[in-house]
C-alpha cells in the first residue's frame, strides 16, 4: 500500500515537473509566434504598423521574399546532418558500448570536444584548413555535423549501454547470424529509442546552428538562423515573430515526421530471434 | 548473470576500431586537423609566444574571471538541467500517456534555437518591457521580473532554456534501455522506493548522468550567444574569444582561449567516462 | 526502419546536392547588406528587377565583415563590402580592397574617398540620439550629451559596443575630440563614457533596432537614419535629436574586394549604386546620398533643420583609423571591464 501511494505521489511530482518544463519552453514560443499573427499592442508592446505601400501584404510574405532560400537550405543540411550523423554515428556509438580500449576512449572524448569551443573557432579553422570545400557547403556541413554527432552518438550509446543487448548478440551469434546481421537486426531495432532521440538532436541543432554558419557559410550558401539574427537586430517585432514562426513552422513537422519513422513502441524484442 | 558491458576477451562483434573508424576519421578532419590549421596561424611561427597566450588566458584578471564565470554556470546549468529532467525523462520513457509524442517534440523544439536566439527571447519574456513584466504589470500591478534578462538569473534561465532538451532527452533514451527487470527483482525481494532508487536505478543510470553532465557542461562552456546579447558584465571565455577573433584580429590571443575550452572539455569528458567506469565495476 | 532511414540519407543527399544549383544566376556577393539598413533590401531589390542579378543579404556588421575578408584572402569570397568609414579605410590601408573608381567617381567630395579608388562613400549618416518617447517613463526627452548623464535616464541608455560596431567607435572617437582630447589623449572622451556608464543599460553587440522600436532601450546612441526609419516606415513613437554641443557625421563606404570572384559583375553594381535612382532608393532608407541633389523632397523633409546638422562635425577617417585599436582597448578595459 505504502509503494502504491509513493508511486503515485512521484508519478504526480514528475508529470508536475514535465507541466513545468513544457510551460517554460511553450512561453516564448507561443508569445513569438502570437506576435506574428496579433496587433503587438495586445501583448503590451509598442505598436508598429507595417511599412506603407510595401508590396507585401504579410510579414510573412515579406520574410519569404528575402530568405525563403535561406530556408530551404537549411532543410537540406539539416536533413543530409541526420544522414550522416546516424552513418557515421550509430557503429560508432555501438563500438563504444562494447570495447574501452585507448582507442575508443580516445574517440569518446575527441568527441565531446568541439562542444566547449565556440563555433566561431570551428568555423575558422574549418576555413583555413579546407579553403576551397567552402563554395559546396561541404565545410558547412561538416561544421554542423561535428556538433551534432557527439549527440546522436551519446543519445544511441545511452540507449545501448543498458539492458541486454550483448546476450541476445551473443545468442544471435551462436544461431549463426553474422556481425552486419546481428548490427542490423538486434542491435539497430533495440537501440531505436536512442536513435531516434539521436536523429532528433541532430536534425534540430543542424536547423538552427548559428556560431559556424555565421562566418562559414557565403551569402549564396546562407541558412535561415541568420535571416533570424537579422530579424531580431534589425527589424521591427512582427517581422522577427514571422521569421520564427516560420522557422518553427519548418522544423515541427520535420521533427514530428522523425519521431513517427522510429516510433519507440515498434523495439519488438521477438525480432531479435 | 547479467554483466555490463565490460571488456570481453571472445567479443563477438569484431574490431572495435571498424565500428569506430568512420567517426574517428571525421573527427580527425574536421575537428583535429581544422584546430591544427588554427594553432599554426595563430602562433606564426613562434610557439614561444604562443605558450606564453595559454598562459596568459590565467594570468590576465579578465580571461580568468571570465573562465571562472563560465566553468561556475555551465556546471550551476547542468546539474539543474539534470535535476529538473530526471524525473520527467522517466515519465516519458516509462509512461504511455496520450501527447507524449507531443510532449517530447515541444521540449525538443528550443535545440533548434542558437544561442543568439535564446537571448532575443528572453528579452522578449524577461527584458524591460517584456512579456512577463507586461502580464504582472496587468494582474498584479507590478512588472515583476523587467530586466531580469539582464542579470545573472536572466542569464541561467537562458541557458537552462537550451540544455533542458538535451538532458531530457539524453536521458530518456538512457531510461528507456534501464533494465526494468532488476527494478521489479528489487522489489520482489523486499526493498522500499528509497532503496530501490539508490541501490538499483541510480547506479544503473550513472554513466548516462555523467555522460549526460559531461555534454550539457561542455555545450555550456562553449556557448556565448546568449551571454553575448545578455550579459554587461559578467563574461564567459567565448564572449571573449570572440572579441579577440571578431574586433582585434587577435588569432592567438582567440585560439589560445580556444584551446583551454576544448582542454576542459577533455578533461570533463574524461573524468566523467573514469567515473561511470568505475560505478560499472562497483556493481559486479 | 533501416529502409526509412536509408530513404531519408538519400533524400537529404539528393536535396543538399540541387540546393546550389539554382544558383547558376548572377550573383554579386556583398558583405554587410543588411536588409533593413539604409534601405539595402530596396536597393538590392531593385537592382535584381533592373539587371537580374542577385546580392544577397548578409548580416555581417562592418568589423566582422573586416575580420572574414581578412581570413579569406587566400580565397575571395566577397566582391565588395560596406562599412562604416573608419573600418573601410583600415580595410583598405590592410590592401584588402582593389582599386576602382565607379562612375560617378567625379561627384564624390574629396574628403569622402581614397584618391586611387580604394573605397568611396556611398552615403553617410549623423550620430544622433534615437529616442523612443513612449519608453521614457515620464523623463523629458534629451537634448544634449550633459544630459544624459542626469539620474532619471538611469538604465534607459544604450550604444553598440565600439569594438564591435562602426557607428559607435565614431561616437567614441568623435567624443573624446569633441571633449578636448586627441589621437594620444583619450581622457576626456573616456571619462566622460565612465560617468554616462552608471545610465547605461549594456552595450550590445548587435543592433537593437527591434528593441529600440519595442520600447526595451528608450535611448539609443546611433545613427540618425535608423531613428528616422522607425519614425515614418515603422510608425514608432520615436525621436531624432541631435545633441547642443555638437555630433559627428559618419560616412558609409565600400569597396572593391581584391580578387573578387565576380569582378565584371561587381563593377556595374558599384557603378550603379552612384547613380541617382540607387541613391534615392537609399534615401528612402533614410540615409544622406553622397551625391548631390538625389534626394527626394518628401523624404528630405523628414529629416531634422539643416541647422541642427550644422552641429555635426566631419572626423579625420585616417585618424580614427590610426587610433582604432588603442582606443577601442582603452574603453573595454574602462568602461565595458570597469577597471
Amino acid at each position: 500500500m505504502r509503494s502504491a501511494s509513493w508511486e503515485r505521489l512521484r508519478s504526480a511530482a514528475a508529470a508536475a515537473l514535465l507541466l513545468l518544463l513544457l510551460a517554460v519552453v511553450a512561453a516564448p514560443l507561443a508569445v513569438v509566434v502570437a506576435g506574428s499573427v496579433l496587433d503587438p499592442r495586445l501583448l503590451g508592446l509598442t505598436s508598429e504598423t507595417w511599412e506603407a505601400g510595401s508590396r507585401h501584404s504579410t510579414w510573412f510574405s515579406y520574410v519569404l521574399s528575402l530568405y525563403g532560400r535561406h530556408l530551404a537550405r537549411s532543410a537540406a543540411l539539416a536533413l543530409c546532418v541526420v544522414a550522416l550523423a546516424f552513418l557515421l554515428g550509430a557503429p560508432a556509438a555501438y563500438g563504444l558500448s562494447r570495447r574501452r580500449d585507448a582507442f575508443a576512449r580516445t574517440v569518446a572524448v575527441l568527441l565531446d570536444a568541439p562542444l566547449a569551443v565556440p563555433g566561431l573557432a570551428v568555423a575558422i579553422g574549418l576555413l583555413l584548413a579546407y579553403p576551397r570545400a567552402r563554395a559546396s557547403g561541404a565545410t558547412l556541413a561538416a561544421g554542423h555535423l561535428v556538433y551534432a554527432l557527439p549527440f546522436f552518438v551519446r543519445a544511441a550509446g545511452n540507449a545501448l549501454s543498458g539492458g541486454n543487448v550483448p546476450e541476445l548478440e551473443e545468442a544471435a551469434a551462436v544461431s549463426g547470424a553474422g556481425r552486419w546481421q546481428r548490427f542490423t537486426r538486434i542491435v539497430l531495432p533495440l537501440a531505436r529509442p536512442g536513435i531516434l532521440a539521436g536523429a532528433l538532436m541532430a536534425f534540430t541543432i543542424s536547423w538552427g546552428e548559428f556560431n559556424v554558419s555565421f562566418l562559414l557559410s557565403t551569402p549564396t550558401t546562407s541558412t535561415f538562423p541568420s535571416a533570424l539574427y537579422l530579424t531580431y537586430t534589425t527589424n521591427s517585432f512582427p517581422v522577427a515573430a514571422a521569421a520564427t514562426t516560420l522557422f518553427l513552422a519548418a522544423a515541427v513537422p520535420a521533427l514530428a515526421l522523425l519521431q513517427r519513422i522510429a516510433s519507440p513502441e515498434a523495439a519488438r524484442f521477438g525480432e531479435a530471434a | 548473470m547479467i554483466s555490463r558491458g565490460g571488456k570481453r576477451a571472445d567479443d563477438p562483434i569484431g574490431p572495435t576500431a571498424a565500428w569506430i573508424a568512420p567517426a574517428a576519421l571525421f573527427l580527425l578532419l574536421a575537428f583535429v586537423a581544422p584546430f591544427a590549421a588554427l594553432l599554426r596561424a595563430a602562433s606564426h611561427g613562434d610557439p614561444g609566444a604562443f605558450l606564453r597566450e595559454l598562459g596568459g588566458v590565467w594570468t590576465h584578471p579578465h580571461t580568468r574571471r571570465a573562465l571562472g564565470n563560465g566553468l561556475a554556470l555551465s556546471a550551476g546549468v547542468s546539474a539543474a538541467a539534470i535535476l529538473l529532467c530526471l524525473p520527467p525523462a522517466r515519465l516519458l520513457a516509462r509512461s504511455r500517456f496520450r501527447g507524449r509524442g507531443a510532449a517530447r517534440l515541444l521540449l525538443s523544439i528550443p535545440l533548434a534555437f542558437s544561442g543568439v536566439i535564446v537571448g532575443f527571447l528572453a528579452v522578449v519574456m524577461l527584458g524591460r518591457v517584456g512579456f512577463v513584466p507586461a502580464v504582472a504589470q496587468a494582474l498584479f500591478g507590478r512588472p515583476l521580473g523587467a530586466g531580469l534578462a539582464y542579470a545573472l538569473p536572466g542569464l541561467f534561465l537562458a541557458y537552462l532554456f537550451f540544455e533542458i532538451p538535451r538532458a531530457v532527452l539524453a536521458l530518456e533514451a538512457a531510461f528507456a534501455r534501464l533494465d526494468a527487470e532488476l527494478d521489479a527483482a528489487a522489489r520482489t525481494l523486499g526493498a522500499g522506493p528509497v532503496q530501490r532508487f539508490a541501490r538499483v536505478t541510480l547506479p544503473a543510470l550513472r554513466p548516462a548522468l555523467l555522460a549526460t553532465f559531461a555534454t550539457t557542461f561542455s555545450v555550456s562552456l562553449g556557448s556565448y550567444g546568449a551571454a553575448l546579447i545578455l550579459s554587461r558584465r559578467f563574461s564567459v571565455l567565448p564572449v571573449e574569444a570572440y572579441q579577440e577573433f571578431t574586433a582585434f584580429g587577435n588569432d592567438a590571443g582567440a585560439s589560445a582561449m580556444a584551446i583551454w575550452l576544448a582542454g576542459i572539455s577533455i578533461l570533463v569528458s574524461v573524468a566523467a567516462r573514469r567515473a561511470s567506469r568505475t560505478a560499472t565495476e562497483e556493481t559486479r | 526502419m533501416n529502409r526509412a532511414l536509408t530513404g531519408l540519407a538519400l533524400a537529404g543527399f539528393l536535396t543538399a546536392a540541387a540546393a546550389p544549383a539554382p544558383a547558376q544566376e548572377k550573383t554579386v556577393i556583398q558583405y554587410d547588406c543588411i536588409p533593413n539598413y539604409a534601405n539595402w533590401g530596396g536597393v538590392t531589390a531593385l537592382y535584381k528587377q533592373k539587371t537580374g542579378v542577385t546580392v544577397p543579404p548578409d548580416p555581417k556588421g562592418s568589423s566582422v565583415a573586416l575580420a572574414a575578408i581578412e581570413k579569406e584572402k587566400d580565397s575571395p569570397v566577397a566582391d565588395t563590402a560596406y562599412y562604416s568609414g573608419a573600418i573601410g579605410y583600415s580595410a583598405a590601408q590592410k590592401g584588402l580592397h582593389q582599386p576602382y573608381k565607379p562612375a560617378g567617381w567625379e561627384k564624390i567630395p574629396a574628403n569622402l574617398k581614397d584618391p586611387s579608388g580604394l573605397w568611396w562613400t556611398v552615403h553617410t549618416g549623423t550620430i544622433a540620439f534615437v529616442v523612443n518617447t513612449s519608453a521614457l517613463g515620464g523623463a523629458a526627452v534629451p537634448r544634449s550629451w550633459a544630459d544624459l548623464l542626469k539620474p532619471e535616464y538611469k538604465g534607459k541608455i544604450a550604444y553598440d559596443d565600439p569594438t564591435w560596431g562602426g557607428t559607435s567607435y565614431t561616437m567614441l572617437y568623435g567624443l573624446n575630440a569633441l571633449f578636448g582630447g586627441d589621437d594620444r589623449n583619450f581622457k576626456p572622451g573616456l571619462d566622460y563614457l565612465k560617468r554616462l556608464d552608471a545610465n547605461v543599460l549594456s552595450y550590445p553587440r548587435e543592433s537593437i533596432y527591434n528593441g529600440v522600436l519595442r520600447g526595451e532601450v528608450p535611448i539609443w546612441i546611433n545613427a540618425d537614419g535608423n531613428g528616422y526609419k522607425m519614425k515614418n516606415a515603422d510608425n514608432g513613437p520615436i525621436e531624432v535629436v541631435l545633441p547642443k554641443e555638437g555630433t559627428f557625421s559618419m560616412p558609409l563606404v565600400m569597396g572593391m574586394v581584391k580578387g573578387a570572384p565576380h569582378p565584371d559583375e561587381t563593377r556595374k553594381y558599384l557603378d550603379w549604386l552612384l547613380t541617382a535612382e540607387a541613391q534615392a532608393e537609399f534615401s528612402r532608407g533614410f540615409f544622406r546620398p553622397v551625391i548631390e541633389g538625389t534626394i527626394p523632397p518628401e523624404i528630405a523633409s523628414k529629416f531634422l533643420p539643416a541647422a541642427d546638422y550644422r552641429r555635426a562635425r566631419t572626423l579625420d577617417l585616417a585618424k580614427m583609423a590610426a587610433s582604432a585599436d588603442a582606443l577601442k582597448k582603452a574603453w573595454l578595459d574602462e568602461i565595458r571591464r570597469g577597471r
